[in-house]
């Protein structure tokens, strides 16, 4: 085992042992406050699924958040049970997943970009119009936790559970030949193309894929709040998703969770001060998009590998789950930036009219 | 009968307005390939800066002029400073507007307060006027107006100048331009600030018949990102024909199924997206 | 199905059309599986367009293309690649951010078309990671595969760029221009890397670097505005005044 290695399982086993005490440490404020960066971090590592990993960054992931929320509440309201709500969420999520991605599989960059906006806003006005539903602009209520989860820290430690579960799975997922393939699509899509791959099934079945842990997160957040509103499809939510991956980390696996960390614990300790919360958001935004683009976990695994003797060979080690960039452990390069996308549905690649 | 010409004036008139904005978006978008996702911002402290000078000075021109250069110094110091250093990666340009977006929302937001205020318009612009028994407010005829002008005036730019032909050729092939040796940077800094001051005046103009207040930037910047979806990025003639077919969708949709206002906007602006990434009138990219 | 046919490779009238300019025109050739093919030609022949036509880059205006005697002239790239076409590009095209042996994984993994294993990690201990490490091998890039592509040489990118369309053993081999912006060095190494490819593999490259071309292949076409000016060996092409002629012009 490399010492890279050895410390990012230090780094994954102090991370777990730090969330699973923290009910004993904190107040039931920064509990819960944690328990929604928690969420917030899966969702935003669902939005990292095709944003760093495959380029494609949507712009309206939180139209599938809310749906899958919506999906949980509309069920509580009617009275079933729990197995039936969480079931309505994650089918829903996958439903509207499903539509979101045939509809967005056959455009890249900016295109893409712009139809996941325009899904987001779909949603969002949904939410706000079909009142019969989705309880129109005041949202929905009525949506009660588990018994054995009522209890704020019983809750954040299912949330903690569902992190961890939904973080392997997105684990085993990009380190697979699939997730593989979604990396290269990133860095050229026409290569991928001459080499035999079906890229638009591939951006079908990774908006799948990621569509899947926003749903995750969706019904997570409707237990929490207990309580559903078309805020949830925002557009801001889905841009504050990415300020978190970049902040954190794009095309990381804890890059986004770190992120979410950041912001919620910043965007609730700051409200108390002030009124500006947006515009210290929106400056970190465009600070980070300047000059920071790696993100922090970038930065630290850069650190790590040019101050840290010995690490810039390559092992047969696979990556440790927390804290790394998928590349792997040997590499001393830092994750792609994320200004990698192909500039319009021309892609990148060989340019036409080049001599011959 | 008249209840339906009188819809059709506002959605051509409510057009004219998002045809300032979507012009100075599409040619943004077709030679430099950002979307500037603070237009709408652009377009909010327009019309506050009008409102204020409005209010200190009562001259209505004024405040366009002053929210028309205000804005532009925005623009120019957004280009110059800010977008300049990520020039070329979409996806931090995006971000970027998207950040300032939501600082400007907020600063408007500490400055003018949330209520929701209104431009005061000199009186020969006010009030309606009447033909026959059709009443008609007079300000939003002048909104329409001016939109054609502005528009004719773009088209002159566009067609019958040398700057105009240079962007013309830029939004088809931005490299070979650049080899052609014309400063490249220039003329980027030079379209956005056009794009930004147009926003700005728009503001004030918009103030005038619909109202300023917080959230009116998106709303407003939504409206416009669809008119250049479909009408085509990069394309003049394309904004006006889009602002034409948004705007009256926009008035008609609206009052016909207020439910689903939102659905009749972005559903044809996503099926363009997915069928004719160009728009109407753009040039395949 | 796959063609089978010992035509690797059939153009029939391929004419390609852009507005006004008439790109390739009217190329008509068979190359016969294990021909060893060179297109030359000076800047503008049309050499790079008729391969992204060949390859499927690029749909012709008219014409017919037929790989292992299957029509696959409406055939997506991906498809002709999974029947067994690989390509090089002139300007490299490999995953820049991915190290070397992720770069070839991705290539072998696109014959593996395995179910389970499609979402299984990637190991590069397993048959996988032999096949990578025996690409990597012949094309000489062993000792650097867990280099990120990005950090490569011009030369080794042009090895990976090799590498890549090897990996999925294919039966037509187009290489355009593989020894571009190459040193003496690094040319020979090529040289000596595409000479090794195995005899049942159907090779077709574009090359500006005559002396290589003629060295490595059986037939040379040489093209001129779009259009064959003359095919034959190598010796005739060589000898050839319209040839010499096309080159000499363009000085």
């Amino acid at each position: 085992m490399t010492l890279t290695t050895a410390a990012k399982l230090l780094a994954l086993v102090s991370a777990i042992a730090c969330a699973v005490a923290l009910p004993y440490v904190v107040g039931s404020f920064l509990l819960s406050t944690a328990t929604l960066a928690i969420i917030y971090g899966l969702f935003a590592m669902s939005v990292n699924i095709m944003a760093g990993y495959g380029g494609l960054v949507s712009l309206g992931q939180a139209g599938i958040m809310a749906s899958s929320a919506y999906g949980v509440a509309y069920v509580a309201t009617r009275n079933h049970g729990y197995v039936a709500q969480v079931g309505a969420g994650m089918i829903c999520a996958i439903a509207v997943s499903v539509v979101f991605a045939v509809m967005a599989m056959r455009t890249s960059g900016v295109y893409f970009l712009m139809v996941t906006l325009a899904q987001g806003m779909i949603v969002f006005g949904l939410a706000m119009s079909l009142a019969p539903i989705t309880g129109g602009e005041n949202g929905l209520t009525g949506v009660y936790r588990p018994p054995a989860v009522t209890q704020d820290w019983q809750f954040y430690y299912l949330c903690v559970g569902v992190l961890l579960v939904c973080a392997a799975a997105i684990w085993v997922f990009i380190t697979s030949p699939f997730g593989l393939a979604l990396r290269g699509l990133r860095e050229s899509e026409s290569r991928l193309r001459m080499l035999g791959y079906n890229t638009t099934l591939h951006k079908f079945f990774g908006f799948l894929v990621s569509g899947f842990f926003a749903g995750v997160a969706g019904v997570l957040f409707a237990y929490n709040n207990q309580y559903v509103s078309p805020s949830v499809a925002e557009f801001a939510v889905s841009a504050q998703a990415v300020l978190m991956i970049i902040l954190g980390g794009i095309a990381t696996l804890s890059g986004p969770l770190i992120g979410a960390v950041i912001i919620v614990l910043a965007q609730n300790w700051l409200s108390i001060h002030t009124d500006r919360w947006p515009t210290i958001e929106g400056l970190v935004f465009v600070v980070v998009v300047l000059f920071a683009r790696e993100g922090l976990v970038g930065a630290v695994s850069r650190a790590w590998h040019r101050y840290v003797p010995g690490q810039a060979t390559g092992t047969q080690a696979p990556p440790a789950a927390a804290g790394e960039p998928a590349e792997g452990p040997d590499q001393a390069g830092e994750p792609p930036p994320a200004d990698r996308l192909p500039a319009g549905p021309g892609g990148s690649g060989v340019p036409r009219g080049l001599s011959s | 009968m008249n209840a339906v010409l009188t819809q059709m004036l506002n959605g051509i008139s409510f057009g004219a307005l998002l045809f300032f904005l979507a012009s100075g978006l599409t040619l943004i978008f077709g030679l430099m390939r950002i979307v500037n996702l603070a237009h709408g911002g652009f377009y909010l402290t327009g019309g506050y800066v009008g409102l204020t000078v409005v209010t200190l000075t009562g001259n209505f021109w004024l405040a366009i002029l002053a929210a028309a250069v205000a804005i532009a110094a925005m623009g120019a110091a957004t280009e110059r400073l800010l977008l300049r250093r990520i020039r070329g990666q979409v996806m931090a340009e995006v971000l970027l507007t998207v950040g300032l977006a939501t600082i400007i929302g907020d600063m408007c937001l500490a400055v003018w307060g949330g209520d929701p205020r209104s431009v005061p318009t000199p009186a020969y612009l006010s009030g309606s006027i009447q033909i026959g028994s059709f009443v008609y407010p007079r300000f939003r005829l002048f909104v329409t107006v001016l939109a054609v002008a502005v528009g004719a005036g773009l088209h002159y730019l566009s067609q019958h100048t040398r700057i105009g032909t240079i962007v013309r050729a830029g939004v088809d092939d931005r490299e070979t331009v650049a080899a052609l040796g014309i400063d490249i940077n220039r003329v980027f800094t030079g379209v956005f600030i056009l794009g930004a001051l147009l926003a700005g005046a728009a503001g004030v103009i918009g103030g005038a018949f619909l109202s300023l207040s917080p959230g009116a930037d998106i709303d407003i910047l939504l409206l416009s990102l669809v008119v250049v979806i479909i009408g085509g990025l990069g394309s003049l003639p394309g904004a006006a024909l889009g602002s034409l077919v948004v705007g009256l969708v926009d008035v008609f949709g609206i009052s016909q199924l207020p439910a689903l206002a939102s659905f009749i906007l972005f559903a044809p602006m996503a099926l363009v997206l997915i069928i004719r990434p160009s728009g109407l009138l753009g040039r395949r990219a | 199905m796959s063609g089978t046919a010992p035509e690797a490779l059939t153009l029939d009238g391929v004419t390609m059309r852009f507005g006004g300019i008439l790109a390739v025109r009217d190329v008509t050739a068979t190359v016969n599986a294990g021909q060893r093919w060179a297109v030359i030609g000076p800047n503008g022949a049309g050499k790079t367009t008729l391969f992204r036509i060949i390859a499927g880059e690029q749909t012709p205006t008219r014409g017919r293309i037929a790989l292992f005697g299957r029509d696959v002239t409406r055939q997506s790239a991906s498809r002709r690649a999974r029947d067994g076409l690989g390509r090089t590009y002139q300007v490299t095209n490999v995953f820049l951010g991915l190290t070397v042996r992720e770069n070839v994984a991705i290539a072998v993994n696109a014959r593996r078309r395995g179910r389970l294993r499609t979402w299984w990690p990637v190991r590069y201990s397993g048959p996988v990671g032999e096949e990578v490490d025996h690409t990597l091998d012949r094309v000489g890039l062993l000792r650097r595969r867990t280099a990120p592509a990005r950090e490569l040489s011009h030369g080794e990118q042009r090895q990976l760029e090799l590498a890549l369309a090897l990996a999925g053993s294919p039966r037509l081999l187009l290489l355009d221009e593989p020894a571009a912006g190459l040193s003496a060095a690094e040319r020979a190494m090529m040289r000596t890397l595409i000479d090794s490819l195995p005899r049942d593999t159907t090779l077709v490259l574009i090359e500006h670097d005559m002396t290589l071309a003629l060295d490595l292949v059986d037939t040379v076409m040489c093209m001129d505005n779009g259009a064959p000016i003359a095919t034959g060996t190598p010796d005739e092409i060589r000898d050839n005044e319209q040839v010499q002629a096309v080159y000499l012009k363009s000085d």
